[in-house]
């Protein structure tokens, strides 16, 4: 135990297995040395990813669980990869050349921007080592929390949504918006376009929401989102969160309409009368069916009685 | 579903991003279920207040719709596209997403090309049984049609005690026929009326026996040696028999006369000038007259008186009145209920025996005026039916789960039947029926089972 203190350094509780332990007792069971990754650097390596992911004051025995869900030869691979090891590089070849092209024609669905991605990551992959730059290899950032195939995916995407990104930006410098009210709207999102919120009729109505939604797990404000402002499929929901399509739809009804009562519930809490709280989100639904599509082609500065004003 | 109001749609959108984005291992692991309940919920928690985040674990987990959404998302925030359709293009991606899901279902069957071979498979053998079925009597009836005058006795004439019971009798006899239909064909003609209580026990004999395949029921009267002429009744005779046809009470004995005629390949139709429907007892009626009227017009040849000429000498008169209508007419009926005589009949003018079909709900349909107007059997309302067979009035209609049901007076009464071969029963989905007769026939089921039955469904073997 003091052994572990001293070496976990900046872990207070300092209850974390230490490298050497974690090399003893993992090190064996993957083909690390295979791909020309020592046993000390092993320990390390586990050392560090635990440390990233585990909560300060994690036990041994948590420590021991959570190094065994690791995908351990996956992490060795990519480790002996970013290392520039051949063999590790031989199997990683063998494994992802082909998956590689394809997972990136999934995401770019179009196979010259495929082949460009896919590219790109293999960059990223080798890193680069030239006389003034050190970029190192990609594969150093995983940590064996999910499949490498799965990272893979992961990365491939996050690249692909930040050169979309990028060329927005470049697009935009380009040219001038004629529209005054878009040209202040930074970065363009991918799915909801940044509005500033308007003006809450009622500051009742407003912390009321903000009690409701906070008090949602977590599943079910993923639901509300990825459902409401995303406008995904329930089958797509149902794919993130690994259940079954009917259970979403489910849920989605019975989220929706649960919300509004709460909502109602805390408005009656907060001193308003239940017709009155039932007005005001009336009044808002009638609003949203007919004004939505209005208020988003608007900068999303104007305020609710300005839009009304306009209306009438 | 219903609409989030306003406020909150709002105040979801405008939420600030929960905790850091998670890295490519964690979406990774979040992705692949790997994340222990802690890290789960901290990872949806950012998802739900981060936008990008969700794009992200979209792209990398979701599925099909995908393209669209990029497609569509892209074309929304280039910048080159005014902000208005740029909010169309957002909506398109939306609305495209959400028309995904109910088509879903329909897309898992034909998911994999396999299934879709064995779909396109299975649709050209409905096609082409239906077309087999449908040629069979064709082929059968053209022949049978010549100038030989044959009539069937019935039970009551000295022929009927020679009607084959066994299947020994019956091959025997089949022969028989066979070589009599090398030289002659023939058309045969029922009584036309309705039929009484003892008519009606002869009738269900002869479509137990004698009926199952035309000339089957032909031999009888090939032994007989015995022709008999009838007269066909006059068109508002045949107006009524026609209102009977709509009476219900009279459907039952209406459509064992269609049986017979079916099964003894007598070829005729309405006339085309009638245009209405028929019967099979009526539109024997009319053949027989069809054949003396040579070539008189469809129409007219109606207008004969009946006569009836019984050569085997137990000839009977019936006089039988047609119940129904204002035609008050009395028909003379040949007295043996099976007159057989031979016609030349246009193809045009063959009767359509019932036509059996069945829809792709499972409810099996016939038609008993060549495919006009279509009712509903209702033979069993929990079962879905796949396929129906028809040989001469022996009807079988199986579907899904090794539901079988049997029939012999064109459809009005159904057995059900459970095909046996020792310890197994079959219990698969019957994908195809085939009779060659009314004794022996198979039965498909599930992948490669085959039911057969050599005693009109008595005993089964499976193979």
């Amino acid at each position: 135990m003091a052994e572990a203190t001293q070496t976990a350094g900046a872990f207070e509780e300092g209850r974390i297995l230490p490298e050497t332990q974690l090399a003893a007792e993992f090190y064996d069971r993957t083909p690390a040395a295979l791909f020309g990754i020592p046993s000390t650097e092993f320990g390390q390596i586990l050392y560090a990813i635990a440390r990233k992911y585990l909560p300060e004051g994690s036990t041994q025995v948590e420590t021991r669980q959570f190094c065994s869900a690791l995908r351990l030869d996956d992490l060795v691979l990519a480790r002996g990869c970013a290392a520039g090891n051949e063999k590790a590089w031989e199997v990683f070849l063998t494994r992802f050349r082909e998956k590689l092209y394809e997972m990136a024609l999934r995401i770019a669905r179009e196979p010259s921007a495929a082949q460009d991605l896919s590219d790109s990551l293999y960059g990223d992959l080798y890193g680069l080592t030239s006389s003034d730059s050190i970029r190192p290899s990609k594969l150093i950032s995983y940590t064996g929390r999910g499949s490498l195939e799965g990272w893979l995916r992961t990365v491939l995407a996050q690249e692909f949504i930040n050169r979309y990104r990028k060329n927005k930006r470049l697009v935009s410098l380009d040219e001038t918006d004629p529209d005054e009210d878009c040209s202040h709207r930074h970065v363009p999102e991918l799915v909801a376009p940044e509005n500033n919120p308007p003006v809450a009729p009622d500051a009742r109505l407003t912390k009321a929401t903000d009690e409701t939604l906070a008090a949602l797990p977590a599943d079910e404000r993923f639901i509300l989102a990825a459902y409401h402002l995303d406008g995904r499929t329930l089958a797509q929901i149902a794919d993130i969160l690994h259940v079954h399509e009917s259970t979403i739809s489910r849920k989605v009804e019975k989220i929706t309409k649960s919300l509004r009562k709460q909502i109602v519930a805390r408005l009656v809490q907060n001193g308003m009368s239940h017709r009155q709280a039932e007005e005001a989100l009336e009044v808002d639904v009638r609003d949203i069916q007919l004004d939505l599509r209005r208020r988003l082609q608007d900068s999303g500065t104007r305020t609710f009685s300005k839009r009304k004003a306009r209306d009438e | 579903m219903s609409e989030l109001p306003k406020f909150v749609v709002d105040h979801l959108r405008n939420a600030q991003p929960i905790g850091e984005h998670p890295d490519a291992d964690l979406l990774t692991a979040f992705a692949e279920q790997s994340l222990g309940e802690r890290e789960r919920t901290s990872v949806l928690l950012h998802l739900s207040t981060c936008p990008d985040c969700r794009e992200m674990t979209t792209l990398v987990m979701g599925r099909e719709p995908a393209e669209v959404l990029v497609h569509a998302a892209t074309a929304a925030h280039s910048s080159s596209v005014a902000p208005s359709e740029r909010i169309e293009l957002a909506a398109t991606a939306g609305k495209a997403y959400r028309e995904v899901t109910p088509r879903s279902w329909f897309r898992w069957p034909f998911s994999s090309p396999a299934l879709r071979w064995v779909a396109a498979a299975a649709c050209v053998v409905v096609v082409s049984a239906a077309v087999l079925m449908n040629k069979r009597p064709a082929q059968k009836q053209t022949p049978g049609l010549t100038s030989d005058a044959i009539t069937l006795s019935d039970e009551r004439t000295p022929t009927t005690s020679t009607t084959p019971q066994s299947p020994a009798a019956d091959r025997r006899l089949r022969e028989e026929l066979q070589e009599q239909r090398e030289s002659s064909t023939f058309a045969k003609r029922r009584s036309a009326s309705p039929l009484s209580q003892p008519e009606e026990q002869k009738d269900r004999e002869i479509m137990g026996y004698v009926r199952p395949e035309p000339r089957v029921a032909s031999r009888s009267a090939v032994a007989n040696g015995a022709a008999q002429a009838i007269s066909p009744p006059p068109t508002t005779d045949a107006d009524a028999f026609r209102v009977k046809v709509e009476d219900s009470a009279a459907q039952h004995s209406l459509a064992k006369g269609t049986a017979v005629a079916q099964e003894k390949s007598v070829a005729a139709t309405v006339p085309p000038a009638n245009g209405k429907d028929q019967t099979g007892v009526l539109v024997a009626d009319k053949l027989a007259s069809k054949e003396k009227a040579a070539a008189a017009p469809a129409p007219t040849f109606a207008n004969r008186n009946s006569s009836a000429a019984l050569a085997s000498g137990a000839k009977r008169d019936d006089r039988a009145e047609s119940a129904i209508g204002s035609t008050s007419e009395t028909v003379e009926v040949s007295g043996g209920p099976l007159a057989l005589e031979s016609a030349q009949v246009e193809p045009a003018n063959r009767v359509a025996s019932p036509q059996w079909n069945v829809t792709a709900n499972g409810d099996v349909l016939r038609s008993l005026d060549a495919g006009k107007n279509w009712k509903t059997i209702t033979i069993d309302s929990k079962a879905q039916f796949v396929a129906v067979a028809t040989t001469g009035g022996s009807i079988w209609a199986g579907g899904k789960a090794g539901v079988l049901y049997h029939s012999t007076d064109v459809g009005e009464h159904w057995t059900h039947i459970t095909p046996r071969d020792g310890s197994n029963s079959l219990t698969a989905d019957i994908s195809g029926i085939e009779f060659t007769d009314v004794n022996h026939g198979t039965v498909h089921a599930g992948a490669s089972e085959r039911w057969t039955t050599t005693d009109g469904g008595k005993s089964w073997k499976r193979e």
